[in-house]
């Protein structure tokens, strides 16, 4: 039979020494200084999902992901800079939905970097256009590079034979960044491609496209 | 079981900091370490994956000082969340004595929750535990994102989704800004103790 006397005894110094050894100099509390969105922000709801796509791919994320950046990019028709944001994230979106675990390690690093500045730009709203497109194309320099990373991977893995269909497949970014440029610019007329020019190049007497390059103009 | 010397009169817990995948368990014990290691001594031990992702597990050995005449010393261990790494998740739960669940609050992680629980049952039911049984704290972590007006799951919300059957103590938390850290690894240490003296009665 326990010794309740005895128990209680060393229950208490139990929670002595605990209390010795985790007290805390300053009470950490929520209400330490942290940065707070205003209040009916546009971007809260595709916070939360971004930090969940950073875990897992799941099709209920991906979905809303793509769903919410759909709806900003009616919210936010009028915004060049901003439209361009949301495409690239739609970009990344679709491109780690096909690719799922396969994905480039770089795109949800690319998808996080780019939704913050993305999300430090809406919420500084004085600042000026040129700071904007300053951002906005430190974001678009790395995602043009992630896209030369996945197409040089997938050269030097299956060599350049034959690579022209797997790659143009294989590269959803590519594909969905021509398909929603094009599709933007004959809608909106905002975004104009100035150039499409496929690379082509001979090996072995078989021609094969290695990228797509699109140059765009912002009117902005 | 815990490990008991009874001839060094020496006592060692093990505590396994579970949950699913970047839901901050190794950030709990980063917090512990940074901000109590020099009190407890000890060093922390991460194994971590490209992208900073917890590939086996961490390690936080520390010493709580002698107790009733023992030296109790408390091992602190986390898993990897991700789904495919269950079978090191098992592996670190082996021998386990107390176990603290920290939950993801951000909305689209209810389903992982839910998920990693079910494994953490299943787990513990493959070295003959009842998670009824064992010592197990709730925490419910990123409550800081509610200052940042980030959507989460409502704490009444994770206590039906987890703990309507199981009942155990829990904290609504913070593992980055370091909010019921320290709380929950008391609770968590005070109710393996017991269970401890309690099997060793």
């Amino acid at each position: 039979m326990i010794d309740n006397n005895f128990e209680d005894s060393v229950n208490v110094e139990v929670e002595e020494r605990l209390d010795t050894i985790f007290k805390e100099d300053n009470n950490a509390s929520l209400n330490e200084e942290l940065e707070s969105y205003p209040d009916n922000y546009p971007l809260i709801e595709l916070k939360s999902l971004v930090l969940s796509l950073e875990w897992e791919i799941t099709d209920e994320v991906i979905t809303d992901f793509l769903m919410h950046i759909n709806n900003l990019i009616k919210f936010y028709h009028d915004d060049k800079v901003n439209l361009t944001f949301l495409q690239i994230l739609r970009s990344l979106g679709k491109y780690i939905d096909a690719n799922r675990s396969k994905s480039h390690p770089d795109s949800i690093k690319i998808l996080h970097s780019t939704f913050a500045t993305f999300d430090h730009m809406v919420q500084e709203e004085k600042k000026s256009l040129p700071e904007k497109k300053q951002l906005l194309k430190s974001e678009v320099d790395k995602y043009n590079k992630l896209r030369r990373l996945i197409i040089s991977n997938k050269l030097s893995l299956h060599g350049e034979k034959n690579q022209s269909s797997r790659i143009l497949a294989d590269s959803e970014i590519m594909k969905d960044e021509r398909d929603d440029y094009l599709y933007r610019g004959s809608e909106n007329n905002r975004l104009i491609i100035s150039q499409q020019q496929f690379i082509t190049k001979k090996t072995g007497g078989q021609n094969y496209h290695i990228q797509p390059v699109l140059l765009i103009i912002l009117y902005l | 079981m815990a490990f008991v010397n009874l001839k060094k009169k020496e006592i060692q817990a093990k505590i396994v900091y579970y949950g699913p995948g970047r839901g901050g368990k190794t950030t709990n014990l980063e917090y512990i370490y940074q901000n109590f290691g020099d009190r407890i001594g000890g060093k922390m031990v991460a194994i971590k994956t490209q992208g900073d992702r917890t590939l086996f597990f961490d390690f936080f050995p520390f010493d709580i000082g002698r107790i009733n005449g023992y030296q109790v010393k408390v091992q602190l261990y986390t898993v990897p969340g991700q789904i495919k790494y269950n079978a090191t998740r098992r592996l670190v739960l082996n021998g386990v004595d107390g176990i603290v669940f920290v939950a993801d609050a951000l909305i689209g992680q209810r389903n992982s929750n839910i998920m990693s629980l079910k494994n953490l049952y299943t787990n513990l039911k493959h070295y003959r535990k009842n998670i009824f049984k064992v010592p197990l704290v709730f925490q419910y972590n990123k409550m800081d994102l509610l200052q940042k007006k980030v959507p989460l799951l409502p704490t009444e919300m994770l206590e039906k989704d987890l703990n309507q059957q199981l009942k155990r103590p829990s904290f609504a938390a913070s593992a980055l800004v370091g909010t019921n850290v320290a709380a929950t690894l008391k609770k968590i240490i005070s109710m393996t103790a017991a269970s401890i003296k309690s099997s060793l009665n």
